[in-house]
């Protein structure tokens, strides 16, 4: 990326070397270390630097706050942070004199100057590396230890970290290199940043077949016209993101003038593909394979629909059925099996299902239950909250939410989480928010506000209050101020209303 | 730093509007908006929507690149390229 090449040879060796420089530093088997920098090969390297110290990584947002890393940082009580040299003194000032970790590595510090200091913690310079031993690093991690802990927007105002293990990982992405016959000959894409777990695929899959990977570099990231040029000119066989990014490429990156000859295996997830747009991709590259992925991070991917043909009308297309590795279970209020035809909530079964909510144990009672997953059989399985049916040929359908998550940019907001950092204003008696449905990103947030009595703020004073915590995405772009909010007749806010306002 | 009427209005624009999160009361012509990752995609479609609408050109898609975005002077120099 950026013009620079990592092989597999190199990245084998200075993972060594990391893994070593961790485990000097105090790093043990079943410890968790972050990363907060831009995608970048010392990222790459880290993340397997980490897993083989047998420790789980945790990629927070590059983008995200101080304050919000700060709070994962105490949350999973990481051992130690990889991050940026220009990064150090907002980290100080997040942390405010008490940090979890033993130590930090700043993936662009050289030891000819003395590293950045934060809260009084040794810092390596990643040139420091090159003193460590690159020969094979005994790997102290077990199947079932965890491999990463990936932390999503949360209802009740505070993000929460799933937990997922080596084995969860790879039963997701050794299936899919399988399926999509990846072989060393592929030129795979990859879009997702890797706090978002569409980038295991991408990583993991990729080295599976020992086929070579092209990240986006964070200066083009932003720029679909930029990212399809580059992705058309590399000839990349392999892609798998958002439908919200590759709708951007089609309506603002001018893919359609591209030579999309070389791409083979187009695989999209994250939120639904709206037909129209859907269609015209396909007319842009008949000769590729194209799937819809489906899964919350607790099960990474779970269920798969492969396409036969272009989607015809505007009927969703389905979700599909269960990885081999997994099971699709629809279920009413009861935990009665709902027959075909019937709308019920999609539980799953199986390999991929996540460990828990990192220090939640009752947060996980909630979501991951033992029920009798078929006639006599008792078995753990999590509840996705997706309401889905299940047509007469076998194949799930996905019909919304039973509660108030939503998509953006293939990003999974609770609106919850916003409405409590906007309430914690002290200007603000009252906030919802509510998603605004948009073609391409999918949603657009909104926020409607009322204030204290005699309180005055400008919608850019919330805004900046939302960002001081929140990720950049789960910032309402347009806040409106009421005297009352809408009422339905039984008392409940009408989101409905405001979202149609 | 001289900076042309052009640039002013880029300039006020994305310190009030695109960033009102951050605190860039010295944010120079030439300073990098790419660097830091500040720009992200809807600031993008944003910044594009508030230049056609006060200059009165047309960007073009494929001209909605990280080189023009770069910084407030190279954000008015595409501005420049559309007007003539």
């Amino acid at each position: 990326m950026d013009g620079r090449t990592l092989d597999y040879g190199s990245l084998e060796a200075a993972s060594n070397q990391f893994a070593r420089s961790l485990v000097a530093h105090g790093v043990r088997r079943g410890d968790r270390v972050g990363l907060w920098l831009p995608k970048c090969h010392e990222a790459i390297i880290a993340l397997y630097g980490i897993m083989k110290a047998g420790a789980a990584h945790v990629p927070v947002d590059p983008q995200a706050p101080p304050a919000r890393l700060a709070y994962i940082a105490r949350d999973c009580q990481i051992a130690g942070l990889v991050t940026m040299s220009d990064r150090a003194a907002a980290l100080d000032e997040a942390f405010g004199g008490g940090a979890p970790m033993r130590a930090l590595w700043f993936a662009d510090a050289r030891t000819e100057a003395a590293p950045p200091r934060v809260c009084g913690l040794p810092g390596v310079p990643w040139s420091a590396l090159a003193a460590e031993s690159a020969d094979a690093f005994a790997c102290p991690a077990l199947a079932d230890d965890l491999a990463y802990v990936l932390y999503t927007s949360g209802s009740t105002g505070e993000p929460k970290g799933v937990m997922l293990s080596h084995r969860n990982a790879r039963a997701f992405t050794d299936w899919a290199a399988e399926r999509f016959a990846l072989t060393a000959d592929d030129r795979v894409a990859n879009h997702a940043p890797f706090h978002f777990d569409l980038s295991t695929f991408d990583l993991y899959s990729t080295a599976y077949a020992g086929a070579a990977l092209f990240p986006v570099s964070p200066r083009i990231f932003s720029f679909p016209a930029a990212v399809a040029r580059q992705w058309a000119n590399a000839r990349l066989s392999v892609w798998y993101c958002t439908p919200s990014s590759l709708i951007l490429m089609m309506t603002r990156g001018g893919l359609d003038k591209l030579d999309l000859s070389a791409l083979r295996v187009l695989l999209f997830a994250g939120e639904v593909f709206p037909n129209k747009y859907l269609r015209q991709l396909m007319a842009l590259a008949p000769h590729a394979r194209f799937a819809n992925l489906y899964g919350p991070t607790e099960t990474n991917v779970c269920t798969w629909h492969e396409l036969t043909a272009p989607p015809e009308g505007d009927a969703p297309l389905p979700i599909g059925r269960a990885c081999p590795f997994d099971e699709a279970l629809v279920l009413d209020e009861a935990l009665t099996p709902v027959p075909a035809g019937g709308v019920g909530e999609l539980w799953i079964r199986g390999a991929t299902v996540m460990q828990g909510y990192w220090g939640r144990p009752e947060r996980t009672a909630l979501s991951l239950q033992t029920i009798e997953v078929a006639p006599g059989l008792m078995d753990r399985a999590y509840r996705t909250g997706d309401l889905v049916r299940q047509r007469a040929d076998g194949e799930l359908e996905f019909l919304g939410r039973r509660d108030h998550q939503v998509k953006t940019r293939g990003y999974r907001v609770e609106l919850g989480e916003i409405e409590t950092r906007l309430a914690a204003h002290a200007s603000v008696d009252e906030a919802v928010v509510v998603a605004v449905p948009d073609d391409e990103i999918t949603n657009r947030l909104k926020a409607a506000v009322v204030l204290a009595a005699g309180a005055a703020v400008t919608a850019d004073a919330l805004k900046q209050h939302c960002a001081a915590t929140l990720p950049r995405y789960m910032v309402p772009e347009t806040i409106e101020f009421h005297a009352h909010l809408p009422r339905t007749s039984s008392g409940k806010i009408d989101r409905r209303a405001l979202t149609d306002a | 730093m001289s900076t042309t009427p052009t640039e002013s209005t880029i300039r006020q624009f994305l310190v009030e509007d695109v960033f009102y999160d951050q605190d860039l009361k010295d944010l120079g012509p030439e300073d990098s908006l790419l660097a830091k990752g500040l720009l992200d995609s809807l600031s993008i479609l944003k910044t594009v929507t508030f230049i056609e609408e006060n200059f009165g050109v047309t960007i073009p898609d494929e001209d909605v690149l990280p080189d023009h975005f770069e910084s407030v002077r190279a954000i008015a120099a595409l501005v420049e390229k559309h007007r003539s």
